[in-house]
């Protein structure tokens, strides 16, 4: 069979909004395409069924002059700049079969991310279903969805990260989570300046574009482009007021009593809000792999004596997700504990969110 | 489909070949995720509502779920005019992961040509169980 060809457009720094607007352009012209790409100025990115106002903390972005865009693929709000270098993959649904899978198009990604990384040295692996990692910590997240006519998958590959800023303007209960957030990232996080390599991203971009050409042969043939097609051309700035819009950025609203922030695979920071017949509570936590790394919970209810519940909380962290509501009952049936109006279905229920 | 599958695949209910069900209840069509497709999918995060009122033909995609950073679309399993979409899904989207062919449900379709449409369909016989192996051996299910 004859290789279906595919256009390389190694472009390396361009503004900004170019990162989201080409892919889209692409995808929506149902054009292929392998952008290799970073931005020119930093920026913070929603995915396609965030709600920007519940996820980031727009004001912040505004002081800090940083535009926020909503994509069209899944995953969470992120920081991007200059020290990430990025990938696009543009392939038209109508060059798949109907029950195509996303696994097989994000292996697409993730296989080359970790053979570039490789080629430069790093021992990389997949870990989870779209997080790239070295030893323990995330080097590349990647996501994916069907945009316009195509089916695309995104990724990166972090030569640095600004944890400060991304910690900055995430929308966080309060600082405690913004700073649990922060701590969080630093220690599940890794790029190739912490690794003590300091690789020029357009040597990054080299390893990708190649890792590509092998990870898509036999079916695909990379071919490097050095400017665009008109109609692409042409395409790109109505795509680009398309995302930088503010009905499209305010599109999605979704409920405010849960908030979930993805550090890598298998590590999520949660707050949940339930109200319980004995009054409101808020909880905090992390999961890990199944596991309550930690929780904290507050509110509105009653608890006697008051040390209960940090030793509820004790009782609770370090147990797997689904004996929560087994633990509480036993903490509950302790010997002059009185949480009234407080079961063991509510603390499961603010611990494990909706 | 006998053994492992069979309570995976309803023989009441109907199939297309992106992992959705039909089931004809009245003069609707109840449309859902199989089992199968939910665990393909794995956790759903999010159900965009479908647009109730619209008018809609058999395969045509009709709104998104989110699944493990993924966006992808949900086609019609039949054509005709969408009348309910699965509110409950708002708050609990992993409803199409617990329960798939009850409370799971996405969206009733009021069929414009049932006959024709259900013809192009599957049902859970070995035809269907051969597309299911390929499927499972494709992704090493």
């Amino acid at each position: 069979m004859t290789p279906l060809p595919l256009p390389l457009y190694n472009f390396g720094s361009v503004d900004w909004l170019t990162t989201q607007s080409l892919y889209h352009a692409l995808a929506y012209l149902g054009r292929p395409g392998l952008n290799i790409i970073w931005p020119q100025q930093p920026y913070v990115c929603i995915g396609r069924f965030q709600d920007v106002e519940a996820e980031v903390d727009v004001e912040a972005c505004r002081q800090r002059g940083l535009p926020v865009v909503r994509r069209e693929v899944g995953g969470g709000a992120v920081f991007l700049d200059g020290r990430q270098v990025f990938y696009q993959l543009v392939l038209p649904l109508d060059w798949l079969p109907d029950s195509y899978s996303y696994r097989w198009l994000f292996r697409l990604g993730l296989d080359a991310v970790v053979l570039a990384l490789k080629r430069l040295g790093v021992d990389a692996y997949i870990r989870g279903a779209n997080d790239v990692a070295v030893g323990q910590r995330k080097i590349s997240g990647n996501g994916a969805g069907e945009v316009g006519r195509a089916a695309v998958v995104v990724g990166n590959i972090l030569s640095g990260f600004d944890y400060e800023t991304m910690a900055a303007v995430l929308r966080v209960p309060d600082e405690k989570f913004r700073d649990k957030a922060y701590r969080s990232m630093k220690d599940n996080l890794v790029t190739l300046s912490e690794l003590e390599l300091p690789i020029a991203d357009e040597q990054v971009a080299g390893a990708l574009a190649e890792a590509f050409g092998d990870v898509l042969a036999p079916g695909f043939r990379l071919e490097p482009a050095f400017e665009l097609p008109p109609e692409v051309r042409e395409y790109l700035p109505g795509m680009a007021s398309r995302l930088t819009s503010e009905a499209w950025l305010h599109e999605v609203q979704r409920r405010r009593d849960e908030r979930r922030l993805r550090v890598r695979a298998g590590l999520e920071l949660r707050q949940h809000v339930w109200k319980a017949p004995g009054g409101l509570l808020r909880c905090q936590c992390a999961i890990e792999d199944g596991v309550v790394a930690w929780v904290s919970l507050s509110g509105d209810f009653f608890v006697d004596p008051p040390r209960a519940l940090l030793e509820l909380e004790e009782a609770l962290s370090g147990r797997p997700l689904e004996t929560v509501k087994e633990e509480a009952a036993h903490f509950l049936a302790r010997p002059g504990v009185s949480l009234p109006g407080v079961g063991p279905e509510d603390i499961e229920r603010a611990v494990r969110g909706s | 489909m006998k053994g492992k599958t069979e309570c995976d695949f309803p023989p009441e209910l109907h199939y297309d070949r992106t992992h959705n069900w039909a089931r004809v209840e009245g003069d609707v069509v109840v449309q859902g995720m199989t089992a199968f497709g939910q665990r393909l999918a794995g956790e759903i995060i999010y159900v965009e509502p479908a647009a109730v009122g619209r008018k809609v033909k058999q395969g045509q995609p009709i709104f998104s779920i989110e699944s493990g950073k993924w966006v992808g679309r949900i086609n019609a399993i039949v054509g005709g005019e969408i009348v309910a979409f699965n509110t409950d899904l708002d708050a609990q989207p992993d409803l199409v992961n617990k329960e798939p062919y009850g409370r799971g449900w996405m969206v009733r379709i009021r069929p414009d040509n049932l006959e024709a449409d259900l013809a192009r369909l599957g049902r859970p016989d070995d035809e269907y169980r051969r597309f299911l192996d390929s499927e499972r051996q494709r992704y090493g299910m």
